[in-house]
């Protein structure tokens, strides 16, 4: 069984069945393609998706797919409705500490903040500090498949999904 | 193009409402959508050859400015920050990389603050980079009411 899917959707597809979230943002599709011919083929075990909640002082393993291997690039997306600190860590880049900014409420409006990249990945470790907000997390990573293998890509085909 | 390519994603992203991605078709996205929540903004393209760098600097930034940038890749870069963590004196840095071909671009998005400088860093000859950078704000900014 395969799964065939646009980056765009991929994104998009990160939430889940969670509904209290704003839609992912759509940002993905206008960079890349806008053909329906370019469909990426994933394969069961190089992708995962999923959401939680992390408390102040709590640190959170973002699971990798579970036939991933960290030899190959990773395109990976975290969303988050409050401050968090991710820690990114790349066999050929070492250690990387990012800070995700967002804002949540009527005040300041519901603004989530967005990280993403394409890397060869170890680990992916949120931590949201002491005294800050618990964010609401969601999350989709995908195992970058060969571009330049035709067998990478679905043609054609503009339906997206489960595909046996 | 290149402007209204990544102003309409850059909007988008601020929005909760987004049904279809068609929706955001270039400028007619500016046009509906009337809180951007963007103060300043800047677009580069650039190609660099490995190991070939270019600092990003922003109109108005200092490092407790909201941050929104992304970034688009053709070959192999990434975007190197340095900054400050959540206390606001312990030294961060981080490396994000983009990878993609011209039939699926890389794509590197950053939403932070607390970022002190940041530049575009190639990792392969011929690389192409696009992005589009924003000093953001959220809603109850008083310079953003002030210009709206």
């Amino acid at each position: 069984m395969s799964v065939y899917i646009r980056r765009q959707i991929a994104v998009r597809s990160g939430q889940g069945s969670h509904s209290t979230l704003p839609d992912l943002p759509i940002i993905p599709y206008r960079f890349n393609d806008v053909s329906p011919r370019n469909v990426l083929k994933l394969t069961d075990g190089k992708w995962c998706s999923d959401y939680c909640t992390v408390a102040a002082n709590t640190n959170y393993t973002i699971p990798l797919p579970a036939s991933y291997s960290s030899a190959q690039k990773l395109a990976w997306v975290i969303r988050a409705t409050a401050i968090c600190k991710v820690t990114v860590i790349d066999p050929a880049l070492g250690t990387s500490k990012f800070l995700i900014k967002a804002t949540s409420g009527t005040t300041k409006g519901n603004h989530p903040g967005i990280l993403m990249g394409e890397q060869r990945i170890t680990s992916i470790n949120i931590l949201v500090p002491v005294g800050f907000d618990a964010p609401l997390i969601d999350f989709f990573l995908y195992e970058v498949p060969d571009l330049t293998d035709a067998d990478s890509w679905r043609q054609g085909v503009r339906t997206l999904g489960v595909v046996p | 193009m290149i402007y209204s390519m990544f102003i309409s994603p850059g909007l988008m992203s601020w929005t909760d409402d987004v049904n279809d991605p068609s929706q955001a078709d270039f400028t007619n996205g500016l046009i509906t959508i009337d809180r951007q929540n963007i103060l300043f903004q800047r677009v580069e393209k650039m190609m660099l050859d490995s190991a070939g760098s270019r600092s990003i600097t922003l109109a108005n930034y200092v490092n407790t400015e909201w941050l929104y940038l992304v970034y688009r890749v053709v070959g192999n870069a990434y975007l190197s920050t340095a900054g400050l963590d959540t206390d606001g004196a312990t030294p961060i840095t981080g490396k994000l990389p983009a990878y993609g071909t011209s039939l699926l671009p890389g794509v590197g998005i950053i939403s932070t603050y607390n970022l002190n400088t940041l530049s575009i860093v190639s990792q392969a000859d011929g690389t192409t980079i696009e992005l589009f950078a924003a000093v953001a704000c959220a809603d109850d900014d008083a310079r953003y009411s002030a210009n709206a």
